[in-house]
């Protein structure tokens, strides 16, 4: 399991997260403008690396907040963890 | 709350008639707490005016630690729950006059308290192996070094996202979801046989 330093209440479980995916992505800054192709890169189109990637965690359980964590999907290693929205 | 007058309040584990069972002594005492009010005060953290409101509204400082507690006169608290959230709780009997004078204080300005009294049913763990019961089923460090009398942490325990409070070394208040309340009951007694859980009276 993992153990996650979550920046407001510190280590926790895993099991008190939702995980929300890929936070590599940029919503189309003008919505309005924005080609299907960009909505559609945004919306479904994701990298699945195997090593590092930054990704979304819900801390559900817990702060209520979102996290943004960088993790090695191969290693589970964890790196910089931080409040989304600070 | 158009029909508040005409319901009656129900607890979640009024089926369980712990009335009946309860007595006995174990390691662990379980039973139904007193019922509390809850409401959620949701505010920015950073903004003077906003703590001012708040010291004014309850004649005490907004807690500043994850999980830090400020009590506010009989057994009313204010619990940190994240960065721009605190929980307000008070006995039934304070009967809201403790949030209605933190709403006023508010009024006007930034921030928001909201009743979530009927969200949550309060359950009382007790006894010298209180904390070991609760160990098996969190992943936060339950060593009063780590979380003495007085914090309170929203952690998951069991098979219930809980808002613990430790009342003291061997007491504790989890406010639990009300729909999560009577299997979260379950979750205790079953643990609990390990350490000879009994009902309290
Ligand atoms: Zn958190």
């Amino acid at each position: 399991m993992l153990l996650i330093p979550c920046p407001f209440c510190g280590d926790r479980d895993e099991t008190e997260f939702a995980y929300g995916g890929d936070a590599g992505t940029e919503r189309p800054a003008d919505p309005g403008a924005a080609t299907d192709e960009a909505w559609t890169d945004y919306l479904c189109f994701h990298d699945n690396p195997k090593g590092p990637h930054r990704e979304f965690w819900f801390h559900r359980d817990g702060c209520r907040r979102w996290l943004t964590v960088e993790r090695d999907t191969h290693t589970h290693e964890l790196g910089a963890v931080r409040l989304s929205r600070p | 709350m158009a029909d508040g007058a005409t319901e009656a309040r129900r607890s979640a584990l009024a089926g369980l008639d712990l009335g009946s069972r309860a007595g006995g002594a174990g390691g662990v005492l379980l039973g139904e707490g007193p019922p509390r009010e809850s409401f959620a005060l949701r505010g920015p953290a950073d903004d003077p005016a906003f703590a001012r409101a708040v010291e004014t509204g309850l004649g005490a400082g907004l807690p500043q630690q994850p999980g830090a507690v400020a009590e506010i006169g009989a057994d009313a608290l204010l619990i940190r729950l994240g960065p721009d959230e605190w929980r307000l709780t008070a006995p039934l009997s304070d009967d809201g006059r403790i949030a209605a004078r933190l709403a006023s204080a508010l009024a006007g300005g930034r921030g928001a308290l909201v009743n979530v009294s009927s969200a949550t049913t309060v359950i009382a763990v007790s006894g010298a192996h209180a904390a070991d019961l609760l160990a098996t089923g969190t992943g936060i460090d339950l060593d009063p070094a780590a979380f003495p009398p007085g914090r309170a942490a929203r952690t998951r325990i069991g098979n219930a996202q809980a808002l613990v409070h430790r009342k003291a070394e061997d007491a504790f208040e989890l406010h639990v979801p009300r729909s999560y309340a009577r299997s979260f009951w379950d979750w205790l007694e079953a643990r609990g046989r390990e350490f000879d859980a009994a009902v309290a009276l």
